[in-house]
């Protein structure tokens, strides 16, 4: 959309990015059926104005269940993300700025964590504790850290050469107060960039690992788990892999679309080397 | 050079013993240990003096370090155990499997660069332009589909509606369209913005612009010069793609029933066969990590102006 501004596109998306994330915190009063009762006289209806997204083969309604879908969904994603990013950051902002045998020690565990493929360590641990969101997330969250903490840790040792900092440390300040007040301001903006960017990949595998039934259990209503259940109905009924697969391209698509514009707005040298 | 691979095999040890100790930790954490599993699988009942007795022939007694020490060095043998389902030697069963996975890896690789490296080009040419808008939003789109969605549609559309390859079965000549589309498709969309902002970055270096008051053609500077190394760049980074492909095949293989080690890794969840969990993470992280360090020498090797960081 070039014809819109960036701030106006970042606005655009934002209100998005908040439709979703409102939806998956009040998707018990959004849905209009309840998404677990069955009703088999009502299995398998396509689309219709009474089911708008029509009904899965114990007759429950597909758009109440994606509505509730995304309570897992975007909320367990929404908390990876957060877990993550977080840990990272304290980590990454350790490692940076004090340096030394801690930096070199937890970069060493890091790289570790870092060894582990995609989805395989996450597989391991699914199969090791058994499936389960909170599974499913810490596996995710053990391999994903220390993205962050790399991220972080190569701005704050840029940061900690700073005048500023130095101004800082003759003014008295304390290592704590340097890094959170004056050095971490600095670097959230990357974090987030890179957390909202993430946040779509982080979806798809935790439901990813719910297809393949690793994740989220059933009955409870989970996008990925939802179209592993119609996989076998792809023939007759396909709208019961298009509807929570839809939610999730449209989720992805948002949070990608918001943290691409966010790096536009917020780092506008980025956008000069893309363009 | 030789330094520098010296170096980064050297760096590759400590990260080799922390994979095999973690997933070792893994497992040795599971309530309820081998020998309990062992029985519980085969449906006997018995008591606990005949457990102990097991336990001790298998050393589950000693120091978990103890254990690690004998697991890695078994490991280092390729003896990985047996399995607790089909009693097969896992190593062997997972070795067995693995030519499959490759197999899809590298065609849906080989996928990837032909469509995303044209694509890209394109893109670039026409900077700003319909078909590179065209192409972003094509990106896009792949970017925010799950594979396990990509896989579902193409069955839908390739399987179903047009009736033209078989949804599952890597068995006939076919079979492997689909799964492997179905991987390229997310990294073309990944690939194809790489190399359009890899010519891009090239074109704007000085020595193009040199060529250019030279009034050498834009073909032949773009030919001879751009491509070569932004593609060069691009083959590198897909080298890296490699290990996380091999990792991401699980849910590709399961849906298409394609006989690798990914599909292996699944049902032995299923069935609770811990060791062949075991065998599928360690050695792929090990693959994994060897094919970034092997990528890493490439690059290296491939351009000398990559200064050797001490």
């Amino acid at each position: 959309m070039p014809s819109l501004t960036v701030k106006k596109r970042l606005r655009l998306f934002e209100i998005l990015a908040a439709a979703v994330l409102l939806t998956a915190v009040f998707a018990a009063s959004l849905a209009p059926f309840d998404p677990s009762v069955q009703n088999l006289q009502q299995a398998l209806q396509g689309p219709s104005l009474q089911h708008l997204l029509g009904t899965d083969n114990y007759g429950r309604d597909l758009l109440s269940r994606v509505i509730l879908g995304a309570r897992t969904s975007v909320l367990a994603t929404l908390g990876l993300v957060g877990l993550i990013s977080l840990t990272g950051t304290c980590v990454g902002a350790c490692c940076g700025y004090v340096g030394g045998k801690l930096d070199a020690s937890l970069m060493r565990v890091s790289d570790v964590f870092l060894a582990f493929p995609g989805l395989v360590f996450a597989i391991a641990v699914a199969g090791v504790w058994g499936g389960g969101v909170l599974n499913a997330v810490l596996a995710l969250a053990a391999i994903s850290w220390p993205k962050y903490a790399r991220l972080v840790r190569g701005q704050v040792l840029v940061q900690k050469e700073q005048e500023y900092v130095q101004a800082a440390k003759l003014d008295g300040a304390g290592w704590l107060r340097i890094l959170t007040l004056f050095i971490l301001p600095n670097v959230v903006n990357t974090v987030l960039i890179t957390a909202i960017l993430d946040f779509g990949t982080m979806l798809m595998e935790i439901a990813g690992l719910s297809f393949l039934g690793l994740g989220a259990q059933p009955p409870t209503p989970e996008w990925g788990s939802m179209m592993s259940g119609g996989r076998s109905l792809i023939q007759t009924s396909p709208w019961t892999i298009l509807a929570p697969g839809g939610a999730i391209f449209l989720t992805v698509g948002i949070f990608n679309l918001l943290g691409d514009t966010l790096r536009d707005y917020l780092d506008p040298q980025q956008k000069s080397k893309e363009e | 050079m030789l330094r520098y691979i010296r170096n980064r095999l050297l760096l590759l040890i400590p990260v080799l013993l922390g994979i095999t100790f973690i997933s070792f930790a893994l497992m040795h954490s599971v309530a309820g240990d081998a020998v309990d599993m062992l029985y519980d699988n085969a449906g006997v009942v018995v008591a606990e003096t005949v457990k102990a007795e097991l336990r001790a022939k298998l050393g589950l007694n000693q120091p978990f370090i103890v254990q690690y020490t004998t697991w890695l060095v078994n490991l280092l043998r390729g003896d990985m155990g047996v399995s607790y389902i089909s009693h097969q030697r896992v190593f062997e069963a997972f070795i067995s499997k693995l030519p499959q996975t490759l197999y899809l890896a590298v065609a849906s690789l080989l996928l990837t660069l032909a469509v995303s490296v044209p694509l890209g080009i394109v893109a670039a040419l026409h900077k700003n332009k319909f078909w590179d808008y065209f192409l972003r939003v094509l990106s896009f789109i792949g970017n925010s589909l799950p594979n396990f969605f990509v896989a579902l549609l193409l069955v839908l559309i390739f399987s179903v509606k047009l009736g033209l390859f078989a949804a599952t079965g890597g068995s006939g000549p076919g079979g492997i369209v689909l799964p492997a589309l179905t991987l390229a498709i997310a990294m073309s969309a990944k690939y194809m913005r790489q190399v359009r902002n890899a010519v891009l970055d090239e074109m704007h270096k000085d020595y193009v612009l040199a060529a250019r008051a030279r009034g050498e053609r834009e073909r032949v500077i773009f030919y001879k010069s751009v491509l070569k190394v932004a593609l060069l760049n691009i083959v590198t980074l897909m080298a890296l793609s490699l290990g996380s492909l091999l990792g991401g095949t699980a849910i590709v293989e399961t849906i298409f029933m394609w006989d690798g080690v990914g599909q292996l890794a699944i049902r032995a969840i299923t069935m609770r066969d811990y060791p062949m969990i075991q065998a599928y993470v360690v050695w792929m992280a090990i693959i994994y990590v060897c094919m970034n360090m092997a990528a890493d020498i490439l690059y290296k090797a491939v351009d000398p102006r990559i200064k050797e960081v001490q």
